[in-house]
This record gives structure tokens, sequence and C-alpha cells, in this order.
């Protein structure tokens, strides 16, 4: 039985704050705080690529929970900004930690839906060749691509990487999952000329108007009542988009996670970095883990604690 | 049948925020009520629902006050 072991996250010390930059983009602490959801964004220095944090996630990783180089099978890293075109991330994370010639390494390109969908990958990956431990990796660091003047995004998204180890020793297993994709809205969130372009009315209505009832209709098919999940891990999209998930599911708000105050959205990684730290409390036994933005895509599944 | 300023107000009650829509008035623009840019997606989201219409980003420029809502609502066929 494979699944999550450990996960560990790297999330850059340099922030800018929204706050400083009310005046620019005519907005007010209340808009920052209760709507945004989002204080101060992460930015990873100039010096560093996508690799880099996937490797600053690695170390942390092993500072938590060592692990001979020698036992990983796979790396795979969830990314849509990867260091170039080619060769892929995973190779790169690959070479600069030296990691062992029989380890297998691929990218996925996904966006916030993309560790949903990564841990199923990964998983698959794993059984069909036998395979005991391998690392899941999500880095996405929209710096490279936001117009520090679009108000849209300049706002909201925040870098940071994390990293999943999967193995026969899990902590949690992924017992349930569905996936979808609504492809013609494509446009709505995309990269045009190297610049992230994001219709917020567009990519809010198509969460409000969709995972809602895509959740239902996963749980009800999988005879689940919201009395049986224990915590409710949305994509952290912004605080607007997590509550008017709670508000329109009408979950008890208590069980529904959100802390990106400090760093924002970090895309694929919003969802690990939670978890990590809701792997801790022994009473998560069923955690929801929802994933949806660029595509326009979702994945849902179910966490269960082993 | 046309739509009114009662009925648009009725509808925007369906929304789970903090805006009192008793006290919106119907020829300010709402951004001068204290509506943010959220505030509007959830005003125009409610509006598409409850009359089944399409509110184009096109038309925003002109959708600023709650009468003109009540005329783009109007106009549809």
């Amino acid at each position: 039985m494979l699944g999550i072991e450990e996960i560990a996250s790297y999330v850059p010390t340099k922030r800018i704050s929204n706050l400083d930059r009310k005046e620019q983009f005519d907005i007010d602490a209340s808009f920052i705080n209760d709507k945004l959801g989002v204080r101060r964004i992460a930015v990873k220095d100039d010096t560093d690529d996508t690799s880099d944090l996937c490797v600053s996630a690695y170390e942390k990783l092993i500072k938590k929970h060592p692990i001979p180089k020698k036992d990983i099978e796979v790396i795979v890293v969830v990314t849509q900004n990867p260091d170039t075109n080619l060769p892929h991330s995973s190779a790169i994370v690959h070479g600069k930690l030296d990691f062992p010639e029989s380890c297998a390494c691929f990218d996925i390109s996904l966006g916030c839906s993309g560790f949903v969908y990564g841990l199923d990958i990964i998983q698959a990956f794993m059984e069909k060749n036998g395979f005991t431990k391998g690392l899941l990796f999500t880095a996405d660091p929209y710096s490279k691509i936001i117009d520090k003047n679009d108000k849209n995004t300049a706002l909201l998204f925040g870098d940071a990487a994390a990293v999943a180890l999967i193995s026969d020793k899990p902590l949690y297993v992924l017992e349930n999952i569905t996936f979808g994709t609504i492809g013609k809205d494509y446009k709505e969130l995309m990269c045009v000329k190297n610049k992230l372009y994001m219709n917020g009315r567009a990519v809010y209505n198509f969460t409000v108007k969709n995972i809602p009832d895509n959740i239902r209709v996963f749980m009800k098919k999988n005879g689940l009542l919201d009395k049986d999940i224990d915590r409710f891990i949305f994509h952290q999209g912004s605080k607007h988009i997590v509550d008017a998930l709670t508000k329109e599911l009408k979950l008890d708000s208590r069980k529904v996670a959100y802390d990106i105050y400090e760093y924002g959205n970090t895309v694929s990684s919003s969802i690990p970095l939670i978890l990590e730290k809701e792997m801790k409390n022994s009473s998560n036994e069923k955690i929801l883990i929802c994933g949806f933005g660029v595509g326009l895509s979702w994945s849902i599944g179910i966490l269960k604690r082993v | 049948m046309e739509t009114t300023l009662t009925e648009i107000k009725n509808n925007l009650r369906k929304i789970d925020w903090e805006i009192n829509v008793d006290y919106l008035k119907d020829d300010t623009p709402l951004s001068e009520q204290g509506l943010d840019s959220l505030d509007m997606m959830d005003l125009l989201l409610c509006l598409e629902e409850g009359y089944a219409v399409k509110i184009p980003d096109t038309a925003l420029p002109r959708l600023r006050t709650l009468n003109d809502f009540v005329a783009f609502i109007n106009k549809k066929p």
C-alpha cells in the first residue's frame, strides 16, 4: 500500500506586503484581510529557479525525515513554470541532488489541480513498477510570469515548493479520486507572451458553479457525508473563493482550512503546504483535498489516515 | 414581463454577503456604495443565474448602478 509518508515545504523568506500597495491598487485593509486573504506574498530570490525551490523543499524533508538517496526510485515535478522548456525540471532536480541513475524522472504540466492529480499518477506509476519510495514535488513560481501592475494577479500569487514522500509506509493513503476539465474556457487563465493573464470573474464563476456540485457528486458516489470528513483542504485560491465554497457546500467553517495570509496562492503547492501541518493532527482521519484552476481543471480526492 | 428594482434587490438578497441590499441606492454607482470588485463578481453571478442571462465583460463599463442593471436585463430578448 502506497501513500504519503511525509511532506515538507519551502516558502522563500522574501515578502511583498499587500498593505504597502493599497494606494497603487486602490484597495483597503479590509479587502486585503477579509476578501483576498493574502497580506503578503512570498517571492523567490531572482537567482533561484523552479528546481532550486524543489531542492530547498527536499532539504527541509530530509531534516525531518532522513532518506538514503539510493532509495529514491522516482521523482515527479508538477510545474508549469519550469527552469527551461527542456529538459524537464525533475531531471534538473535529479542532477542538483545527485540521485541514482536508476531513478525515473518526469514532470506533470498542471496548475492548481496538480497535487491531487500528481498523487494519483505517481502512486500508479510506482505500483506498476514495484517501487516503494518516490518524491512528488510541486513548484510553480508565478513571480516568473506576473505583471507587477496587474491587480488581478499581483496581489494574489506567491512562490513556494513542496515535496511529498510517497512510500510503502504511508501515514495517509489516497482512497477515492475524481477529475474534470472544462477545456473550452482555457483562455481564462493562461500565460500569454510570458505574462500571466487571469479573468478573475470567469475563474470565480467556474469555481462556484462547478466545484461544489462535483464535490457533492463525488461524496455521494463514495457514500460519504460531511460528518465523515474531518478536514476540507481546498486549493487556497483566495479567502473569497474558499469562503464561497464553504458557504455553497454548507460546511462547518471550522473544518475548512485556510492559511495563506503570509505567502499567497502558491498554485499546486497550496494543498501540500496546508497538508504538511494537518498531517500532524491524528484526529484528521479523513481529509478531502480539492484542487481547481488552470485548464480549467479540477481534481478531488480523499486521504485516509492509516 | 419586465423586471423591477424591487425584483433585482430581492435577487441580491440571496447573496451571503455583508452588503445591506435595502440601503443600496438605485442611481448611485455601486462602487461608490461600498461594493468592491469581488462583491461585483457575486452580484453578476447572482443576476446571471437569477435571470438566466449572460452579462458579458464588455457590458460591464455601462453597468454601474442598479438602474443600469434593470435596463440591461429588460433589454435582453
